[in-house]
C-alpha cells in the first residue's frame, strides 16, 4: 500500500481523539459517517484498533531497560515456574488479567493444575519464538491486580472448606470466588453498589460493576451514580437502573429476580445461541423466575416481588452503638401504669367475676416493677394504649421505632405456655414479645410470625429463672420488619407478623394461664436521627 | 450449572488441552476484535472476560478443526451487544448499524489483521528510539496523551501530533510489510 490518503489520515486522527476520550459529538458522528460510507475508512478504523490493541499487548510483554535482555519471558529453569513467575510479575498483564483470571473463575482449583500444565505446553508448542527486543525506557512496573470490592461486614459466616476464608476489610479482585456455607457477607463494590450475599452461596466478583451468582441469594443496593451494576447468573443477567433488588439461584439452577425499589433490566440468556435474549424491565413489586427446561430451552414466568425472602441488611450483633429512640410511651418501675396514661383492661368473659387477679407495686425489698399476680385461667390483665396519634404512628413507620421491655415471668401453669406479652400492633403487621416459662424454670420467648429463626419459633433464654430479661425490638422502615435483641444480643432479624388491626400498644398477662409477671420497664419510641 | 459444568469439562482429557491452547493462542485476536467494536480499554477487557467465560462454558460446542477465531468472535460479538445494552443511556455509543457494519468487516479481515500484528515488531524496530520511547510511555496501562505529555515534559498538543504521526508511520510500515510478504 502506498502513502495514506486523506480519508485514512482523517480516520486515524479521529480514532486518536476517540482513544484519548476527547472526541466530540460532531467528530464521533463524522467518524461513524466515514466508516459506514467509505470502505477505506472502515478498513482504516479496524486497522487502527488492531494496532492499538497490539501496541498495548506488545508494550506489556516487551518493555525493558535499554540494552538489557528481555525480562518478560519465563524463568529459564522451569517453564511452569516461569509461567507463574510471569503471571506474578505481570499482575495486570493482558494474559494474566483477562484470560488466566477468567479461566480460574471458570475452572476452579482442580482445573488450575491442568491449566498450568496446558499453558506450559502451549508456551512451548504454540507461542512463537521471542519477539525482537525493543530497547526503550522506562521499565514497566505493573500495579497489583485491581480491587473490585471489599468485604464490609460478616454475620455468622461459615466459609466452605478449602475456599477463601475472607474477613472484614478483605479486598476482592477480579475473578475471585466466595464460597459461603452459611451466614451473611456484605460487599462494597468499588463502583458504589452494595451486595449482601446469603449462604449457602457461590459468588464471583467479576469487576467493579459486575458479579456472578452461581448459587444462593443476594440483595444488591445500588445508589445513584452507580447505575449499571449487574448480577449475572447461569441463565440470566440483572442490570440495575438505580435500585434495590434481590437475585436467587437454587441448586437446580432456577433463577429469580425481585425488585424492591426502582427498576432493573433482566436479560435472559438464550441457552444454545448465547445471543442476548429479550430484555425485560421490572419495577418495584415485580419479579421474574427463569428456568431451563429439560430440552434446554429457557422458560420465564412473571412473579410478584417477595422482599421478605431476602436479607436486605445485616443486623448488628449487639445493641451497642445503635441510635437511641425518643421514648414516647413508657411504664417505669413500680408506678401504676394507669397513672402513666395506660388504660387498664381485664380480658375475660363478662359473666366471670374478678377473683384471683391483682396488680400492685413489687415489695420494697425487690427491684421496682409493676407486679401482676394472675392466678386465674379465665382472666388476663392488660394495660394498653389504643388511640395512638396518627402523626406519631406515621412518623415511626417512616423513621423506625424501638420497643423495649424489662420483664420477669414465673409460671404457675404447665411449662411452655405463653404467660405474658408486650406488643405493638400496626395496621398490616404486629410485633409481639410473648414470654413463657420452660420445663427447667428458665423463661422462653416466642416470636409469632416470621423471622430469621423461622415461623412461630420459641427460644429458651438460659439463666433467666427468677431474673429480669431485657428485650428490644427495632423496626426498620426500608424492610418493614424488625430485629429482636435479648439482653443486648441479637436473637432474630426480619421479624414481623401479619395483622389486620392497629394501631395499638399493650402489655400484660394471657387470659388462659396462671402466672406472676413483673414489668420493670416498658418503652416505645421513635428513632429521630436529625 | 455454569461453574460445575466447566469443572466437568476440565476432566475431559480429549477436549480441554486443545481448547485451552486455542483460547490462549487467540486471546489477542479476540481482544482486538472487541476493542474495535468497543473502543474503551476497560470495557473491552470486561467483555473479553465475559467472552472467555462463555467460550469455556460452551467448549463442547466447538468442533475441532473449524475456525476457532471466527467462533470466538461471534461469541464476543454477542457479548458486545449485551454490554452495549447495559451501557445504554449511561455512555455515548456508536450506532447499532455502525457496530454491525464494523463487525462484519472485522470478521472478514481476521486473517489480514493477524498478519498486521505479526508485522508490528519489525516496524517498531524501524522507529527512531525517541519515537519508540513515546510509544512505550503512551501504551503503559492507564496512560493518556496528557499523562505522557507531563512525563516527557512536552505539550499535550505536541505529544498528540507525534503519536498521530507515529501511529500513521506504523500503520504504513505494517501495510507495506504485509503486502511485501504476500508478494514474496
Amino acid at each position: 500500500m502506498n502513502e495514506p490518503n486523506p480519508v485514512q489520515l482523517e480516520v486515524e486522527a479521529l480514532c486518536g481523539e476517540l482513544i484519548d476520550g476527547h472526541i466530540t459529538n460532531e467528530q464521533r458522528q463524522r467518524l461513524e459517517k466515514l466508516v459506514q460510507s467509505d470502505t477505506v475508512a472502515k478498513r482504516t478504523y479496524i486497522e487502527f484498533f488492531n494496532l492499538h490493541a497490539a501496541l498495548y499487548r506488545y508494550n506489556s510483554t516487551h518493555v525493558a531497560l535499554p540494552n538489557t535482555p528481555n525480562q518478560a519471558s519465563g524463568d529459564a529453569g522451569s517453564p511452569i515456574l516461569g509461567f507463574l513467575g510471569d503471571v506474578f510479575r505481570q499482575g495486570t498483564d493482558f494474559l494474566s488479567r483477562s484470560f488466566v483470571l477468567t479461566l480460574l473463575v471458570a475452572i476452579g482449583l482442580p482445573g488450575l493444575v491442568l491449566l498450568i500444565f496446558v499453558l506450559d505446553m502451549s508456551r512451548q508448542v504454540v507461542v512463537p519464538a521471542p519477539e525482537p527486543h525493543v530497547a526503550v525506557a522506562p521499565v514497566h512496573v505493573t500495579p497489583a491486580p485491581a480491587t473490585v470490592a471489599r468485604i464490609t461486614n460478616l454475620h455468622r459466616c461459615v466459609w466452605k472448606e478449602g475456599s477463601t476464608q475472607a474477613t472484614v476489610g478483605a479486598k476482592l479482585s477480579t475473578g475471585q470466588t466466595l464460597e459461603l456455607k452459611e451466614g451473611l457477607v456484605e460487599l462494597a463494590f468499588a463502583d458504589g453498589a452494595k451486595v449482601i450475599l446469603r449462604g449457602p452461596a457461590t459468588f464471583d466478583t467479576i469487576n467493579v460493576k459486575r458479579g456472578f451468582l452461581h448459587v444462593g441469594s443476594l440483595v444488591a443496593n445500588v445508589p445513584k451514580g452507580a447505575e449499571g451494576f449487574a448480577v449475572a447468573t447461569p441463565t440470566a443477567e440483572m442490570i440495575d437502573l438505580g435500585t434495590e433488588f434481590g437475585v436467587s439461584v437454587d441448586a437446580a439452577g432456577v433463577c429469580e429476580a425481585h425488585v424492591f425499589a426502582g427498576q432493573i433490566e433482566v436479560g435472559v440468556h438464550e441457552s444454545e445461541k448465547d445471543a442476548p435474549g429479550e430484555f425485560e424491565f421490572l419495577t418495584v413489586g415485580q419479579g421474574t423466575r427463569i428456568e431451563k427446561t429439560e430440552a434446554g430451552a429457557v422458560r420465564t414466568e412473571t412473579i410478584v416481588s417477595a422482599p421478605r425472602n431476602f436479607v436486605r441488611r445485616i443486623a448488628p450483633d449487639t445493641i451497642a452503638g445503635l441510635p437511641e429512640p425518643t421514648v414516647v410511651f413508657r411504664h417505669q418501675g413500680d408506678r401504676d401504669p394507669t397513672t402513666e396514661g395506660w388504660e387498664h383492661y381485664l380480658q375475660k368473659d363478662i359473666s366471670i367475676p374478678v377473683t384471683n387477679v391483682n396488680a400492685s407495686p413489687t415489695p420494697k425489698d425487690q427491684a421496682p416493677a409493676w407486679f401482676l399476680n394472675d392466678s386465674s385461667k379465665e382472666i388476663g390483665i392488660h394495660y394498653r394504649k389504643t388511640r395512638l396519634p396518627r402523626s406519631l404512628v406515621d412518623e415511626a413507620k417512616e423513621k423506625g421505632w424501638v420497643m423495649r421491655a424489662r420483664v420477669k415471668v414465673a409460671g404457675r401453669d404447665s411449662a411452655g405456655k405463653l404467660l405474658a406479652f408486650y406488643s405493638y400492633w400496626l395496621k398490616g403487621c404486629k410485633w409481639a414479645l410473648r414470654i413463657g416459662v420452660g420445663k427447667d424454670g428458665n423463661q422462653c420467648l416466642t416470636l409469632d410470625g416470621k423471622s430469621s429463626l423461622g415461623e412461630n419459633r420459641t427460644v429458651d433464654l438460659p439463666n433467666s429463672r427468677d431474673a429480669y430479661v431485657d428485650y428490644e425490638v427495632r423496626y426498620y422502615p426500608e424492610t418493614h420488619d424488625a430485629d429482636v435483641y435479648v439482653n443486648g444480643k441479637l436473637l432474630a432479624t426480619g421479624y414481623y407478623m401479619p395483622c389486620r388491626l392497629g394501631a395499638m400498644l399493650h402489655f400484660g398477662t394471657f387470659q388462659e394461664y396462671e402466672c406472676e409477671a413483673s414489668f420493670a420497664r416498658i418503652e416505645w419510641g421513635i428513632i429521630r436521627q436529625d | 450449572m455454569y461453574h460445575r459444568a466447566a469443572m466437568t469439562n476440565v476432566n475431559d482429557p480429549d477436549l480441554v488441552p486443545e481448547f485451552v491452547q486455542l483460547q490462549t493462542k487467540h486471546q489477542q485476536r479476540v481482544f482486538s476484535f472487541i476493542l474495535t467494536l468497543v473502543p474503551h480499554w476497560p470495557d473491552a477487557e470486561e467483555i473479553l472476560q465475559e467472552t472467555n467465560m462463555v467460550l469455556w462454558r460452551k467448549q463442547k460446542q466447538y468442533e475441532p478443526g473449524t475456525d476457532f477465531v471466527r467462533w470466538a468472535n461471534q461469541v464476543a460479538y454477542f457479548e458486545v451487544l449485551k454490554h452495549r445494552k447495559r451501557q445504554q443511556g449511561h455512555v455515548k455509543q456508536f450506532s447499532e448499524a455502525f457496530i454491525e457494519d464494523v463487525a462484519e468487516e472485522a470478521f472478514k479481515l481476521s486473517g489480514p489483521l493477524q498478519a498486521q500484528r505479526d508485522a508490528l515488531a519489525a516496524c517498531l524496530e524501524k522507529l527512531p528510539v525517541k519515537d519508540r520511547a513515546l510509544v512505550s510511555h503512551r501504551y503503559l496501562e492507564g496512560a493518556t496523551t496528557k499523562t505522557v505529555a507531563a512525563s516527557v515534559g512536552r505539550s499535550v498538543e505536541a505529544v498528540y501530533k507525534s503519536l498521530q504521526r507515529i501511529r500513521g508511520a506504523l500503520l504504513g510500515c505494517i501495510r507495506r510489510t504485509v503486502v511485501a510478504e504476500e508478494g514474496a
